[in-house]
């Protein structure tokens, strides 16, 4: 486990390294070192991936030039392929295969702060192993995940991502049964939650309050007392939103959060969300398509591992591939 | 397919800044967090906290002290009074009290944390040992062979000499502290690599029966320093205070009783904190409880740690009231008598454990006596008959009763 952490977290380094042959390829002739630039490059007939590569490794030079000594590499920390300032979650080359079948199949998106993202996907299209990337449940086989360019995700453990921000709701809805609504949510506020501090803890004023916005926001006002466990499937679904906004997150990853939800509930469950939007990315999986038209702005479309198609509801609506990648679902 | 009524969003103009209450097709406003709705959330009446001395927690440490100061009273009344209890008796039921101190330290981690540990006798052993060692030091000159340095069973094996691990014995402090470190940190060492890995479930309990066994291996070895397969015994005194004493006898039950009382406290503590609530969610929604933020490994190691601390604390109570420690202790069907006695008076609780611990040793002592042969067929009787007809132990009938009760009332009152 730990050893595909370290080679995921360098996974662009490996790339890099590999690539020089690339580079010449691509620039050819002359000496790649000297000769390529970045135009030419960006000029060649080239699949995406290698033109991606490439501009890493001369980047990569252009940085080495400039402060270090000549003719040493010294790689530096890793970072991801592409940087850019107002990326809040990259996600690069990702594969993850169990047993020989691939999941993520070089899966790349960026998502950009402050977005509210929705990915859709058939079945199986491997959106829940994506979260669980993000998350640090699954380390990918190759490629790797950052969190702004501060966090590098696929060298994380569970906890330290939750730490930077980063919470999920899951799939099926998953909340402490036995314990009430309200210390669902004292469990979940943010905080030292080392073991003694946790011994020690009590819930200060101010935790109050925010408690009783989030309750108020979720509406469970009412059944602040009552065990988790005797909550609606809808009500557990909020109750486990609830417990993410104690975190108060930088991301959200909600896995299907109006399955099994009643209409009256799925459209308060749109208010919440745009309410919610702006301040924090947010990345919506759901196969509810009236549900993803009220919330989304961009959709990301995955199939088999990889995405399909990106763009508005509308446009993603009408391309061929994607009502394909449906309709190759719904015959079998 | 979801309804059409779900109004599709202004398009093209994401507006964060504009006010909560001004979206949403006209229904009511969403109060927000960052105080962007006018009216306050109403406040929250409850204290989030558990009492620690609630109800049953109260009633169960006033049965306790009252059965220990009428059991220490009735033991010091002169030779011949009605009531006067036998030295034997007094011993038999300090015995219980270290049983159900050990019971206790099973149900804190397998009833609110759902960590079934199938060798904990093997804490209770190691905490047993150490003062069965101070004990054997003790005896001095006293012993058989009179040697004032070295235990009996290490003059029968021609040692000449302490082996390193038994100095410091000698001394009273000393020992107290390693009778909390030493099951501690074996608890450690055991519990970090598993906890860590994520062994957890049937798995993890297969491994603590493999370990107490391995435990019990080594110390019937002769070699290994600790007497072997007599173990230790034939101890005099303790503190310079005889163990035939009727003082010391009162004492060390007197003593047992306070350390469960204090224990069932801690662990009422624990329980009752926001750590106990964790241990709640650790054992129903372990993922869940991970991904808010709880790193599951330090809870369950630091619950094991606790536990293992008050395993040997019971050991350690056990010796001198038994007179003699041996390998038996680290037998797997000892451990799993135990959690049979937890899940017999009813799991996650802390107090039905105690209450199970007591049942089934009293029936054990009784059938040990009168029909050996049957003991062992009768606690998987009663286990078996318990699981299936009161899954919540002995200490789950009140419940049960009142629940009954509470039913046949509505019932009747729906047909009045
Ligand atoms: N732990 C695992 N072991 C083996 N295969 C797995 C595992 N997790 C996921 N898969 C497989 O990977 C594929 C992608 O699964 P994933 O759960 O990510 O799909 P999904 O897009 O979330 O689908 P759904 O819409 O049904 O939730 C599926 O075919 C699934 O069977
Ligand atoms: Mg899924």
């Amino acid at each position: 486990m730990n050893g595909n952490a370290h080679k995921a977290g360098n996974a662009d380094f490996q790339s890099a390294a590999a690539t020089p042959e690339d580079v010449r390829a691509v620039a050819a002739p002359g000496n790649a070192r000297d000769a390529a630039t970045s135009d030419d490059i960006r000029n060649a007939a080239v699949p995406e991936d290698v033109r991606e590569a490439a501009q890493a490794v001369l980047d990569e030079f252009a940085g080495r030039r400039r402060g270090m000594r000549p003719g040493r590499f010294v790689p530096g920390p890793p970072k991801p392929l592409r940087e850019k300032n107002d990326i809040a979650l990259y996600l690069e080359k990702i594969s993850v295969s169990f047993d020989g079948f691939k999941a993520l199949n070089n899966l790349t998106l960026y998502v950009a702060e402050g977005e509210l993202r929705c990915i859709i996907g058939p079945n199986g299209a491997g959106k829940t192993t994506m979260m669980d990337v993000i998350t640090g449940k699954t380390r990918p086989d190759r490629g790797s995940a950052w969190f702004t360019r501060a966090y590098n995700l696929s060298a994380m453990d569970e906890v330290s991502i939750v730490e930077a921000g980063i919470c999920r709701k899951f799939q099926r809805p998953s909340v402490f049964e036995e314990l009430t609504v309200l210390h669902n949510l004292e469990l979940s506020l943010k905080g030292d939650k080392r073991v003694l501090s946790t011994l020690g803890a009590r819930l200060s004023g101010e935790d109050r309050d925010f408690s009783a916005a989030v309750l108020e926001r979720i509406r469970l006002h009412e059944q602040r007392n009552l065990a988790a466990g005797k909550l609606s499937h809808g009500q557990k679904q909020w109750l486990e939103i609830g417990m993410l906004l104690m975190q108060k997150p930088a991301v959200l990853l909600l896995d299907e959060p109006v399955a099994g939800m009643s209409a009256g509930e799925i459209e308060r469950t749109v208010e919440l969300l745009r309410d919610l939007e702006g301040e924090q990315v947010i990345l919506l999986v759901e196969h509810d398509m009236e549900f993803v038209r009220a919330v989304a702005r961009t959709v990301t479309v995955l199939h088999q591992g990889s995405v399909l198609a990106e763009g508005d509801m509308d446009t993603i609506r009408n391309n061929q591939a994607v009502i394909e990648a449906y309709l190759g679902e719904a015959q079998c | 397919m979801a309804p059409e009524r779900i109004a599709a969003p202004e398009r093209g103009s994401p507006t964060p800044a504009e006010p909560a209450g001004a979206r949403g097709s006209g229904q009511r406003a969403v109060p927000a967090v960052r105080g962007r709705s006018p009216a306050a959330p109403p406040a929250l009446p409850e204290a989030m906290s558990e009492r620690v001395l609630n109800r049953p927690a109260a009633v169960f440490l006033g049965c306790l002290a009252a059965t220990a100061l009428g059991v220490a009273v009735c033991s010091l009344l002169p030779a011949g009074a009605p009531l006067r209890l036998d030295g034997y008796v007094v011993s038999l039921l300090g015995k219980y009290l270290c049983f159900a101190l050990l019971a206790l330290s099973i149900d804190l981690i397998w009833g609110y944390l759902g960590i079934l540990s199938l060798g904990h006798g093997a804490f209770f052993g190691l905490g047993a040992y150490v003062s069965g060692m101070h004990l054997m030091r003790e005896i001095g000159g006293r012993g058989v062979y009179g040697n004032p340095e070295l235990p009996d069973f290490m003059v029968f094996l021609n040692w000449e000499r302490l082996p390193w691990y038994w100095r410091g014995s000698d001394n009273m402090l000393f020992t107290c502290l390693l009778v909390a470190l030493v099951p501690g940190l074996a608890a450690f060492a055991f519990g970090r690599p598993a906890f860590r890995s994520r062994v957890s479930g049937v798995y993890f309990s297969i491994i603590t029966q493999a370990v107490t066994f391995a435990l019990m291996l080594a110390f019937f070895r002769n070699e290994m320093g600790f007497g072997g397969n007599n173990g230790l015994t034939d101890f005099k005194s303790l503190l310079g205070v005889s163990l035939q004493s009727d003082y010391m006898i009162t004492g060390l039950f007197c003593a047992s009783a306070l350390a469960l009382g204090l224990a069932f406290i801690l662990c009422r503590v624990i329980v009752a904190s926001r750590l106990g609530r964790v241990f709640v969610a650790v054992r129903d929604a372990e993922s869940r409880a991970r991904f808010i933020g709880y790193r599951v490994e330090n809870v369950k190691l630091a619950a094991f740690v606790f536990s293992a601390v008050l395993a040997g604390l019971a050991g350690a109570l056990y010796v001198p009231q038994v007179g003699i420690v041996n390998p038996g202790v680290f037998a797997p069907l000892f451990s799993v008598e135990m959690v049979v006695c937890v899940a017999l008076g009813g799991r996650g609780r802390l107090y039905g454990a105690v209450l199970g611990a007591l049942v089934v040793n009293i029936a054990k002592t009784f059938f040990t006596t009168a029909l050996p042969d049957v003991w062992l067929f009768f606690l998987g009787a009663l286990f078996v008959v318990v699981t299936l007809l009161l899954p919540d132990g002995l200490a789950g009938i009140p419940d049960r009763l009142g629940g009954r009760l509470r039913a046949l009332r509505a019932k009747s009152g729906v047909e009045i």
